[in-house]
């Protein structure tokens, strides 16, 4: 089956739903179009703490280098690169956005003045576009991630979420991932929640 | 085996009816034996932030008396006579789109064979303490900061979880509605799920 999924790499909720798709890989049939999303689109407008600015500021660097690599290298390297960079975010919990970037790029072989589209606006507007390709199957009062498989029809339905942890694992991971498909496929499904009673357990 | 799941609703919310009708479907093609319950929109909202507007705030007095009836009408009569009277309410508000609450409930105790002292009970408090417990073993279960309908349904580890819908704004009937709850059960085993979610574009459809 093929899968859209949409992150912004900075976001830990965003980093396990990433995680679980790679485990459902490994149980499931399933073939993935990673693409980017972005935080900082997602805020736009929103300023509720200077410290919040800051993060959301700081949210647009990350997805312009991906999108750099995407534009030199193809969509095979968001993948990779996506990786290098939340495992130095998430499990290292490297604050420096620029070191994040910079290491990332050297681990996946990229070169460094990629690092360089992190300052600058060139790909603001493909990050945007295809930011726009999941909020229009999300809507847009949501998160990161977005991910999108076809209706029983051939349309695509997307999501945000599922938001869930600890990663889960194996046999786990494919029960969710076939719980999703069936809820996905129905006409008319647009929400099942919890309140979040813990954090995100990023590994 | 029957799989038993408690269902709390505010039947005064499309959102909510919508789902109740998918889950009366479900118990046509899957094991299931639900348990209605009750939960309380004005409940919901007696904590808000901000005071909901004022229109709204009198709409939600309603809800009360919706809530008392159903249990007024379990005290007398038991669980179906509350899930009769629950479904009656739900089809008069959301279907025909009655919005003389009052004639609702006289027209729907009527209807379901029950006794006059229904309707009145929904204007006193005296059942207030039994929707309040309802309400909030729903929000025990479900969360706070959700909504109605809450489902609540066997865990990972067999215990109840309590999930949030599904929300749907039209309700999945036969193959459709079978496949859903397959996937909720799925989903509701998954050891800390928190949330699946699309923004709501589509008008509720309620029939």
């Amino acid at each position: 089956m093929k899968v859209t999924f949409w992150f912004d790499p900075m976001c830990p909720w965003a980093w396990i739903t990433s995680r679980w798709v790679l485990e459902v890989q490994k149980v499931r049939d399933v073939d993935v179009n990673w693409q980017v999303m972005s935080l900082g689109v997602l805020n736009e407008g929103n300023d509720s703490s200077p410290k919040f600015a800051d993060m959301i500021k700081r949210a647009w660097r990350p997805v312009r280098v991906l999108h750099a690599a995407q534009q030199l290298k193809g969509d095979e390297i968001l993948l990779p690169l996506y990786t290098a960079m939340g495992n130095r975010f998430h499990l290292e919990k490297q604050k420096d956005v620029d070191v994040v970037i910079a290491e990332a790029l050297a681990e996946v072989g990229l070169d460094a003045s990629l690092a360089q589209a992190a300052v600058s606006t060139d790909f603001d507007d493909s990050v945007r576009a295809s930011h726009a390709d999941a909020i229009a199957l999300s809507g847009s009062g949501v998160g990161t991630p977005v991910i999108a498989i076809d209706d029983l029809e051939g349309n695509p339905v997307g999501f945000f979420g599922p938001i869930v942890t600890p990663i889960p694992r194996g046999e786990v991971a494919g029960r969710l991932w076939d719980g999703f498909v069936l809820v996905a496929q129905v006409p008319g499904v647009v929400e099942i929640k919890r309140t979040r009673l813990s954090g995100p357990e990023v590994n | 085996m029957t799989t038993s799941v408690d269902f709390w609703i505010d039947p005064m919310s499309p959102w909510a009816w919508t789902t109740a009708r998918w889950l009366e479907e479900v118990q046509t093609i899957r094991d299931i034996k639900v348990n209605w319950r009750v939960m309380c929109l004005a409940i919901l909202h007696e904590n808000d932030e901000t005071p909901p507007p004022a229109q709204f705030q009198e709409w939600l007095k309603g809800t009360w008396l919706v809530a008392r009836a159903v249990e007024a009408a379990r005290a007398d009569s038991g669980d179906e006579a509350a899930r009769a009277l629950l479904f009656a309410i739900g089809r008069m508000s959301n279907v025909d789109r009655n919005r003389d609450l009052p004639a609702v409930i006289e027209a729907a105790v009527s209807e379901c064979g029950l006794p006059a002292s229904i309707t009145d009970a929904a204007t006193t408090t005296e059942f207030d303490a039994v929707v309040r417990a309802s309400h909030d073993a729903a929000v025990a279960l479900g969360g706070k900061d959700v909504g109605t309908p809450i489902l609540g349904i066997p865990g990972p580890d067999g215990t109840a979880v309590g999930l949030f819908g599904p929300v749907v704004s039209q309700t999945p009937r036969g193959d459709a509605a079978g496949r859903l709850w397959d996937g909720v059960v799925l989903i509701a085993q998954t050891p800390g799920f928190y949330e699946l979610k699309k923004e709501r574009t589509e008008k509720v459809w309620c029939d």
